[in-house]
């Protein structure tokens, strides 16, 4: 996957696909995770960063991009108030700056306000929002031009999802941010990105603009993503679910890793390994049924519930 | 499912954390054999009330079958036939328990079954939510989030209840399990009767689940109808921003 400066991408997939694995690869957290690149490559700004040293890590990591990790709880120091969280950041990036500047410039683009309460607020005093906000206020206070975010809006309730979203809309707008939103919250990706990525098994099965990806999957694991979603089944009934389970990590071989749980599969699908195929919507497919479209095939809202 | 018939009824009532008055003059019932969602925004009593109603928290303005929890003893029918499955499936197994044993402790505690029929019990339990024997076998820190949700709710019918309170049952899961875990909640409700509670923000969750609704906000009842009726033209201005946030998951 790519992502462009000012653009943002969406990555999803079930617990156990790689997403979050993919984000610390591209943040330089794997090495601290126990993994390691086996394969490809990580380029940033047209520098090769696979192989990079701590110390260069900690170049992008200052400047170029910033994680707002998943827990907001369990990021943040329980022990240390708001003011001393983000002081403890902006130092470490420029020890020349104005701190209360900062601070005050940082919370108010977080539309927090800039009050004592805040300032002397420990992380348990905050409620689910402002600590998701006070996570993103510490990950602008290295000036990303990247900002990856895992889950965030999972925890939190609607209204406050809408803020969060609004809120990433706009350092978008303002600071020409660019963003990747790593969510199983497809409402939160449609509503926030502009591209796609769906992963499966450690790969990334589809890619594509999130406006015509969602309303028109191409792969069959996407399709049947979506298909679980409650409003597109009527309430009381069952809703869509594919049997099984993703294979582990040493389970894939040959073949598509999807075949097994695929209600569409074919035999040449259990040994041949789909190549991404550009598909004419926008976007790339990895099946192998993705460049010969069906026209005999059920539309994609009438899913097979079993 | 055997289940002894049950009236969980809130009267008037109010609730405090110390000087922080969390309900106000709540009035609700819920018999056994209804679904129920209790939709609202953190933060505005939804958990607190579903406590309250299954006697984790005490209140004589909450009677059940006509008594505060407080009359009821700890192995009186009444009791066992009111079950809760908390939020976070991690946090409510105990870690050094088998998801076998865990269940069947259930069943032998709550009087169900006798010691040496209670793990054989809790296998076929087990079973019946999609957790097969080897997975049985298995601790909370080798099962995924969606498996430690089904071995919870297990564990919860292992007491034989009416009604199963549930507080966001599915908002730690992802997509595709999160629609496992409604599908068991159907089976366990349309088909076999059980009542259910659901405490949840998600309003897709909710109507797929319930018939009557009930909508908190800052400790009130502020909307309360069929979820049908209530979603398809909510009155409260609260209740409409949540269907809005609905609506735009359809585009999706």
């Amino acid at each position: 996957m790519e992502v462009a400066p000012g653009e943002a991408v969406g990555l999803v997939g079930e617990t156990g696909s790689g997403k979050t694995m993919t984000v610390r690869a591209a943040t330089g957290l794997l090495s601290a995770a126990g993994g390691r690149v086996t394969r490809g490559a990580i380029t940033i700004d047209g520098e090769d960063a696979t192989a990079a040293t701590e110390k260069a890590w900690r170049r992008w990591q200052g400047k170029t991009l910033a994680l707002v990790p998943q827990s907001s709880m369990s990021s943040l120091s329980p022990l240390r108030r708001v003011r001393g969280q983000l002081a403890e950041t902006i130092r470490r990036v420029d020890r020349a700056v104005d701190l209360d500047d900062q601070i005050a410039g940082l919370l108010e683009s977080v539309h927090l306000p800039v009050t004592k309460e805040v300032l002397d607020s420990y992380p348990h005093e905050l409620s689910g929002g402002m600590r998701q906000r006070v996570m993103i206020a510490l990950a602008l206070a290295v000036k990303p031009r990247l900002l990856i975010a895992d889950e965030p809006t999972t925890a939190l309730d609607v209204a406050i999802r809408g803020e969060i979203l609004e809120l990433f809309g706009e350092l978008r707008r303002e600071r020409k941010l660019a963003l990747v939103m790593v969510s199983h919250d497809i409402s939160a990706i449609a509503a926030a990105t502009d591209r796609i990525v769906v992963m499966y098994a450690g790969q990334s099965v589809e890619s594509g603009p999130t406006g015509s990806v969602l309303p028109d999957p191409g792969h069959p694991y996407t399709e049947a993503l979506l298909a679980a979603i409650p409003q597109r089944t009527p309430p009381g009934l069952p809703l869509p679910v594919v049997s099984g389970q993703p294979p582990r990590p040493e389970e894939i071989t040959i073949g598509c890793a999807f075949a097994p749980r695929c209600p569409k599969v074919k035999d040449a699908c259990r040994n041949q390994t789909p190549a991404p195929v550009v598909v004419a919507r926008g976007g790339q497919v990895s099946c192998l049924l993705a460049h010969r479209p069906d026209p005999q095939a059920p539309s994609k809202t009438e899913a097979k519930v079993r | 499912m055997t289940s002894t018939p049950i009236a969980v009824v809130a009267e008037g009532l109010d609730f405090s954390y110390g000087k922080s008055q969390i309900l106000h003059s709540v009035d609700l019932e819920i018999t056994s054999g209804q679904r129920v969602g209790i939709v609202g925004e953190s933060g505005s009593g939804k958990t607190t009330l579903a406590k309250l109603l299954v006697g984790v928290l005490r209140s004589d303005q909450v009677t059940a079958n006509g008594r505060p929890w407080s009359g009821w003893g700890r192995r009186s029918p009444v009791r066992r036939a009111v079950q809760f499955v908390q939020q976070d499936p991690y946090a409510s197994l105990t870690p050094q328990l088998s998801a076998r044993s865990a269940v069947a402790e259930a069943a032998r505690v709550s009087g169900q079954a006798p010691r040496r029929e209670a793990t054989a019990q809790a296998v076929e339990l087990l079973g019946s939510v999609g957790i097969g024997p080897d997975m049985a076998a298995r601790r909370p820190g080798r099962l995924s989030g969606g498996q430690c949700q089904r071995v919870s709710i297990a564990r919860a019918l292992a007491a034989r209840p009416s009604i199963l309170f549930a507080d966001e049952p599915t908002s730690a899961l992802d997509l595709s399990v999160q629609a496992q875990i409604i599908n068991l909640l159907l089976v366990l409700t349309k088909d076999q009767g059980l009542g259910l509670v659901l405490v949840s923000h998600d309003i897709a969750v909710v109507r797929h689940l319930t018939e009557r609704v009930v909508v908190m906000r800052h400790g009130r009842i502020v909307e309360h109808g069929s979820t049908s009726d209530v979603l398809a033209a909510p009155q409260h201005e609260y209740t409409q921003m949540l269907c809005r946030a609905h609506l735009l998951e359809e585009v999706a």
